[in-house]
């Protein structure tokens, strides 16, 4: 280094000396700091608001964006119930539908299955299922009331035989 | 020798570049300038063109494949750019300082950073007479001190045309010097 610094007093001593050009006081020093201005890029020192170890940041980010997913997963969930049961209403309530439920029985099901589209057959069997149970749970709820009924009314000596025998019915019917 | 290769090996690493790119400020500033400013004349140009020259070396030390020493792809950097500010002058303003000699004499004693007598006058206007490439050739081997193996590879002339155009150029000038004392 101390001879490459002799080496250049020697050059601008003999452009000075035998072409009697000048330069500008500390001209090198200053030329030195505008050209590493111009190509190197302060390093700008990071400031953090807030920091978190990240043993500790990445399992909290990991929660959060599973909490996220999860709320938006069951707002879908919840929206394709919805639809299907709309679905459902929208199938059931059409007049065809309701002309074939009119009278519900295993052959007009199957009669009626086949004006039903394809693609809305599964629709169909559910509506057709819902019907069914709600319409039996409910028959089988009158039925019930009505043995109690008419048990008020049979005479003691005979009311566990008419138990017996509308309870059997009601189950295997 | 050595040297140049630790420093080209640092200044390819992006960790050590910056400091070694300061380390390569103080080495070659000093010459590349005076280099430039031989070719452009004026301070302020030789300026503009140093800065411009250490930016593309900056940019482009990656791109250096050692197949001339570090020194010499410089000196070469800062001779192109040197040229090309000079076509770009030549553009403005139509007169060309190589081929001009007044021109390159009214460039010359017009910066105020010129402070020459009668004598150093006397020879710059010796060599403002001289061929472009004598000029350059001189320039490189008197001033800047570099060997003609390296003045061929910055130029891409052989060696034995340079030698040629050299002592022609000195005995030019001394032959001019001499005429007019």
């Amino acid at each position: 280094m101390e001879n490459s610094n002799q080496y250049n007093k020697n050059i601008s001593r003999l452009h000075k000396e035998k072409l009697g050009m000048e330069i500008p006081e500390n001209f090198f020093a200053k030329s030195k700091e505008n050209i590493l201005n111009k190509v190197i890029i302060p390093e700008k020192t990071k400031q953090t608001i807030f920091w978190l170890r990240p043993m500790i940041a990445y399992p909290m980010a990991a929660s959060i964006i599973l909490a996220i997913a999860l709320t938006f997963w069951m707002q879908n969930n919840d929206n394709q119930n919805t639809e299907q049961i709309t679905n459902t209403e929208q199938i059931t309530n059409t007049e065809e539908v309701k002309l074939l439920n009119s009278d519900f029985n295993d052959d007009d099901f199957l009669i009626s299955s086949l004006m039903v589209a394809d693609s809305e057959m599964d629709t169909y069997l559910d509506s057709y299922i819902i019907n069914k149970v709600m319409i039996e749970a409910e028959l089988s709820e009158q039925k019930l009331e009505n043995i109690f009924i008419n048990s008020v009314l049979i005479e003691d000596s005979l009311i566990n035989n008419y138990i017996d025998k509308s309870l059997i019915e009601n189950i295997v019917l | 020798m050595n040297q140049e290769v630790e420093l080209i090996k640092h200044l390819k690493n992006p960790k050590l570049k910056n400091q070694a790119f300061k380390d390569l400020l103080d080495l070659y500033q000093e010459r590349l300038y005076w280099h430039i400013r031989k070719i452009v004349i004026t301070h302020d140009n030789a300026n503009d063109v140093l800065q411009e020259t250490f930016i593309r070396i900056f940019n482009g030390i990656n791109n250096f494949e050692e197949k001339s020493s570090l020194h010499t792809w410089m000196y070469r950097i800062a001779y192109n750019e040197s040229i090309r500010f000079l076509d770009k002058n030549k553009i403005k303003t139509t007169v060309s300082i190589e081929q001009d000699n007044n021109a390159y004499i009214k460039n010359l004693t017009e910066d105020s950073f010129f402070n020459g007598n009668e004598l150093q006058l006397k020879l710059n206007e010796a060599i403002s007479e001289l061929s472009t490439k004598q000029k350059r050739v001189f320039h490189m081997k008197y001033f800047d001190d570099l060997s003609f193996h390296d003045i061929s590879e910055i130029l891409n002339i052989s060696e034995n045309t340079l030698k040629s155009s050299y002592y022609s150029a000195v005995k030019t000038i001394e032959e001019k010097i001499l005429a007019q004392c």
